[in-house]
């Protein structure tokens, strides 16, 4: 049966013709499968391709007649944005924040999946991917609220650090000392969302064939020397795709748990360009002017798009799988 | 086993879904209620709707609302509500949507239903809140999305962008022969000053919410201290008609924190602002340095010539106060991350000694504290009048108004004409009393031809000494914000004894005393609403102030007065562009 199929197939590719009928055909025939595939592509159409033409607000200053009666404004935006003297410090922080959650944060879903898959009790193994999970279902305003129950002046930890210390540390907050802030971003962020990144790793782990590690058995490997050569090599590509779209999000600094967390007495090192424009569009009193917000988005996806083709280009020299 | 549970598990999810309805069945409780007080002529009629009510209230997972609902029906039972009747101009039935605050406590009282009896008008709401209030005004204005009648806290701050929206026609012009039959609405229109500044090009397009304070409150802000007298009370430190030193009022703090008279060990919090009062409340809201409502960046003219406050030594003063109450810990600490509603909870638990910018909802918060059990009389909870370093208590005056209500650019004219004749009989003596006491019978019984001519027909506490408000949204009956009027006579009626406004009275009686010495921070219509290219672009500063502040009261050890020296250099050339523009 299956000779046949793939001789049809074979036969259909020889003939253009009959190639183009054939694909015809095999859509009629699976026409309900391929109804499925109309609601995503609307989405994708209405949601992320019809707001292109928005762009042009970025050249534009923003009239309420709309975007086709806004007068084009030469480059005023982006002028504007390099003159303020809050972008530079937001972009550095921006910068600054993304490449520590990849330092530290990317390789630790990694780390939790392996060790996860360590795990002989198939129970045990469940309850902990499953506390893991959880914190990522959390909101950060509600995680904000956890933060300030814990680390706040009447806090926990401070309650438990004043169990060994005489007021050393009364001066002391992580959520707005400037020097802790960036490391309070990151590791809270690993706390929230490593758990569910080891599912896609835990996925790629379940994938590789059992009779390699059957074979190191058999050769006496210890199961260090398993997780070297076997696990990593086996999950690389995924690691590899994670890691060229989490550069490809770079300037993405996480606005719900920055804005959430984030308090005057750390702007300097916590405000991100998310935020920043957030506050100078909506908090400020010059009031809203949608130019800009798009001039400073298009100008955040330019480098996005660019460091993604650059580390996708990283990843194919390194003999890995393209994303694009 | 794994079905048995997995139908349990589907069980609960379906009660949570109708627990979750709750509020629906519980609003409907409550509208049928109101409905059925103001259709109701005989007092056994109105018995009859408590019973109804009430029997629904049993029905809710939350009875409370209900059973209030059910309870102001009652009141109505005494002699029966006043049904007006429907003019037959009003024949069309008109629905307006309007912004406001808790939408989900409006439409479900006499009130409304009386504006649908009268008017045959219905609001159709639209929930903001004050944290998200301008936001999404500005929003729904850039997206052409706005409501028929759009309710903004506007203030001077925001005058290039309402100018700027006006001239795009994001609003529909308030023409002059609206009043023309309407005397009352044009005695505003006519008298205040209000309406010139918020005229473009000399055509109106936001109608004021008058301010109905007295005339000795000139027009000042209601927003002081409220603290917990009977702390004070506790700790030997009380002061007679709650009026503090700032020494003594610095030590009170200091003795609550250390002696914890409500014993809330570590957890004893001294003063807690809202986030829009962080930290400036503490020391120069309250102190000599000029404010314009909310906002102590703005300009104001010294010689003759517009300045930048903050850039006065009094303003530096004000930062030296703000930080060493800071580093003291007299200001709680965590305030600096608060973000929505933190220090009024904390004040509702208990928790903390003074909050800033309560007068307003005194009742609110005094009503929740006792039920709680957190005081156990009202008057635990009141008004402090707060001498600042230099000996005067300030004011901070602001406009005559309260908030602003602007058409949308796309409204009907028949909607503007409902509205305006609605407005219109809100300032007769029968639409004070409807907004502030309900309909007659119902509310209140008439004695005479004055406003304040009233038997109130409202139920007294516990105590019997103060009315309860049998209003679900209380004080937000934002419908009528049209018309908040009458300078004074609505609230300060003998006829309407409430704990709230006996303190705010208590305040505003004070100013006119001389008793202690009172300055009041002028307001400047002509700034405030000045429009200039650079002006509208910076505004007066007020967030990056706020934020360094902020940043600097967090750092111990810093020489504050230094640093506050070096970011007013930082600055002074952006705010010098708006300066010239103002005194050019």
């Amino acid at each position: 049966m299956a000779t046949a199929t793939q001789a049809r197939t074979i036969g259909a590719k020889r003939s253009g013709k009959g190639s183009g009928a054939g694909l015809s055909r095999r859509i009629f025939k699976f026409r309900w499968i391929y109804l499925m595939l109309l609601p995503p592509l609307a989405y994708f159409f209405i949601f992320r391709y019809m707001p292109l033409y928005g762009i042009q607000l970025a050249f534009k200053d923003y009239v309420l007649k709309g975007i086709a009666a806004s007068p084009w404004n030469d480059f005023a935006h982006f002028k504007y944005m390099f003159l303020e003297p809050g972008f530079v410090p937001a972009f550095r922080n921006t910068l600054i924040i993304s490449f520590l959650r990849i330092l530290i944060g990317f390789p630790f879903p990694i780390i939790l999946a392996i060790l996860i898959n360590e795990v002989r009790m198939r129970r045990f193994k469940r309850v902990l991917q499953t506390v893991y999970t959880f914190p990522h279902f959390l909101s950060w305003v509600l995680l904000s609220g956890i933060m300030l129950n814990l680390l706040g002046s009447n806090g926990m930890v401070r309650k438990a650090v004043g169990l060994f210390s005489s007021g050393a540390f009364d001066n002391w907050n992580l959520l707005y000392d400037g020097g802790a802030f960036r490391w309070l971003l990151v590791f809270s962020d690993m706390w929230k969302e490593a758990g569910w990144g080891t599912i896609i790793y835990l996925a790629s782990i379940a994938g590789i064939d059992q009779a390699l590690y059957e074979s190191a058995d058999i050769d006496g490997a210890s199961r260090l020397q398993k997780i070297a050569y076997l696990t990593l090599p086996g999950i690389a590509s995924m690691i590899a795709i994670q890691f060229v779209l989490r550069v490809g999000a770079i300037m993405e600094g996480g606005f719900d748990q920055v804005f959430n967390l984030y308090s005057a007495p750390v702007f300097a090192q916590g405000d991100i360009i998310d935020t920043y424009i957030y506050r100078l569009s909506f908090v400020r009193a010059s009031g809203v002017n949608l130019g800009f917000p798009t001039a400073v988005g298009l100008f955040k996806n330019i480098i996005n798009f660019v460091l993604l083709l650059a580390a996708n280009a990283f990843a194919r020299a390194l003999g890995q799988k393209s994303v694009l | 086993m794994k079905r048995k549970f997995s139908m349990v598990v589907a069980l609960l999810l379906a009660l949570a879904m109708i627990a979750g309805c709750g509020q629906a069945t519980q609003d409907a409780a409550t509208t049928a209620a109101a409905t059925t007080a103001a259709a109701a002529t005989t007092a056994a009629a109105a018995t009859e709707a408590a019973t109804t009510a009430a029997a629904a209230a049993e029905a809710t997972t939350t009875a409370a609302a209900a059973t209030e609902a059910a309870a102001t029906t009652a009141a109505a039972a005494a002699s029966g509500p006043v049904v007006p009747e429907l003019d037959p101009k009003y024949a069309e039935p008109i629905v307006v949507s309007m912004n406001v605050m808790n939408a989900e406590r409006n439409g479900h009282d006499v009130r409304s239903e009386f504006i649908k009896q009268k008017f045959n008008l219905t609001f159709d709401y639209v929930p903001v809140n004050w944290a998200d209030w301008n936001e999404k005004i500005r929003t729904w204005i850039a997206t052409s999305d706005a409501p028929d009648l759009i309710w903004w806290d506007l203030k001077g701050q925001q005058a290039q962008e309402y100018t700027s929206w006006a001239e795009q026609e994001a609003f529909a012009p308030i023409k002059p022969e609206y009043f023309n039959d309407r005397p009352l609405l044009k005695n505003v229109y006519d008298t205040s000053p209000s309406i010139p500044a918020l005229s473009v090009d000399g055509t109106l397009y936001a109608w004021p919410s008058m301010r109905d304070n007295p005339a000795d409150a000139q027009s000042c802000y209601t927003s002081y201290w409220c603290y917990r007298r009977d702390w004070a009370q506790a700790l030997g430190l009380y002061k007679e008609d709650d009026i503090y030193t700032w020494d003594e009022w610095l030590n009170l703090i200091r003795a609550v924190i250390e002696k914890d008279p409500g014993n809330n060990g570590t957890a004893n919090a001294g003063l807690v602002m809202p986030n829009w009062g962080f930290p400036h409340a503490a020391a120069l809201f309250v102190g000599p340095p000029a404010a314009e409502g909310n906002e102590t960046a703005s300009y104001i003219k010294v010689d003759g010539k517009y300045v930048w406050p903050p850039s006065l030594p009094e303003y530096k003063t004000g930062v030296k106060w703000t930080y060493d109450m800071y580093q003291e810990g007299l200001i709680y600490k965590d305030n600096i991350v608060f973000s929505a509603s933190e220090q009024e909870d904390m004040v509702k638990a208990g928790l903390a000694f003074a909050c800033y910018n309560v007068t307003g909802s005194i009742t609110n918060f005094t009503d929740t504290m006792l039920q709680d059990g957190v005081i156990s009389d009202r008057e635990a909870w009141g008004t402090a009048v707060v001498q600042s370093y230099d000996g005067n208590w300030y004011m901070t005056q602001t406009e005559d108004y309260w908030t602003v209500t602007a058409l949308n650019g796309a409204i009907e004219e028949k909607k503007i004409d409902r509205i305006f004749d609605f407005w219109e009989y809100l300032w007769t003596v029968e639409g004070i009393r409807l907004r502030r006491w309900g309909t007659e019978g119902w509310g209140y019984e008439a004695t005479g031809p004055n406003v304040a001519d009233v038997k109130m027909l409202w139920e007294f506490d516990e105590e019997g000494k103060y009315y309860i408000d049998p209003f679900l949204n209380k004080d937000e009956f934002n419908e009528a914000n049209g018309a908040l009027n009458d300078r004074g006579t609505t609230i300060l009626t003998p006829g309407n004894p409430t704990y709230q406004y006996d303190q705010m009275m208590k305040v505003w009686n004070l100013m006119a005393s001389g008793k202690i010495p009172v300055v009041v921070k002028e307001f400047d219509f002509d700034v405030s609403f000045a429009v200039y290219p650079n002006k509208g672009k910076y505004g007066s500063f007020g967030s990056e102030v706020k934020e360094r502040l902020s940043a600097l009261v967090a750092q111990p050890g810093i020489d504050v007065e230094a640093e506050w020296d070096k970011f007013v250099a930082e600055m002074m050339p952006r705010v010098q562009l708006v300066l010239d523009e103002l005194n050019g």
